[in-house]
């Protein structure tokens, strides 16, 4: 259950979580790092996604499933609060 | 100014995050999940739906006292933790149960199990006690 190319593709997922970071450290604006944020979580979801199959549990697509509601709702609260300057 | 997209991604969640929460609140001691990560993906469905669609309008057709649920949650956590000292028994203590349904075969009844469904509820009351009324006092 374990191949070399799950191994790969995890190792290039994590590196992709690196620019990511990056933006949200150093982004001029707040806008980038609303979307630097959304990346990532993405890159973790699928990062959760692949681990489970590679462990064989089923315990990681819980984790994965809310950790993307809670960013999708995240995001859209941050860009209306951004767009228009309430929330409601 | 949300648009149709957001509103129609948002009628399609609803019923499946809450379903999820509830899902997630049965799964209980021995599976990931729990009360506090079902009241939270309650919570935070609730305030997609005031975000998306407006406090204004939500409260035309929804408008729960967040509060009472909050007290209603604390109240049965407390009775459940309660109940053990009855019987003789420790403060907190749990029974076990067995019990075999036709459809769903066997399945384990604890009664730690309402004492997760008092958290849920004091996690939605609290959260959205917190959100709904932060959000109202610009008016």
């Amino acid at each position: 259950m374990n191949s070399l190319l799950l191994d790969i593709s995890l190792t290039f997922m994590i590196i992709a979580i690196i620019p990511c970071i990056y933006r949200i450290i150093k982004g001029p604006t707040i806008p980038d790092r609303v979307i630097a944020v959304d990346a990532m979580t993405t890159v973790i979801v699928a990062v959760l996604g692949i681990y489970s199959y590679v462990q064989g549990s089923v315990f990681f697509m819980d984790v994965a499933l809310v950790l993307a509601v809670i960013s999708f709702i995240g995001t859209i609260t941050i860009s209306k609060y951004l767009d228009e300057g309430v929330v409601f | 100014m949300t648009t149709i997209i957001t509103k129609t991604i948002t009628k399609v969640c609803i019923p499946l995050v809450i379903l999820f929460s509830i899902s997630l609140l049965l799964a209980g001691h021995n599976n990931p999940g729990g009360g506090f990560i079902g009241g939270v993906m309650f919570a935070s469905v609730i305030a997609l739906m005031y975000v998306v669609f407006g406090l204004k309008y939500v409260k035309t057709f929804f408008n729960p006292d967040w509060a009472k649920w909050f007290g209603f949650g604390l109240t049965l956590a407390s009775l459940t933790a309660f109940a053990a000292m009855f019987f003789g028994h420790n403060f907190f203590r749990s029974a076990v149960e067995f019990v075999h349904l036709p459809l769903f075969g066997e399945i384990e009844l604890v009664s730690a199990g309402l004492f997760d469904i008092g958290v849920y509820f004091v996690v939605i009351g609290s959260l959205l006690f917190i959100f709904k009324n932060v959000g109202d006092d610009n008016e």
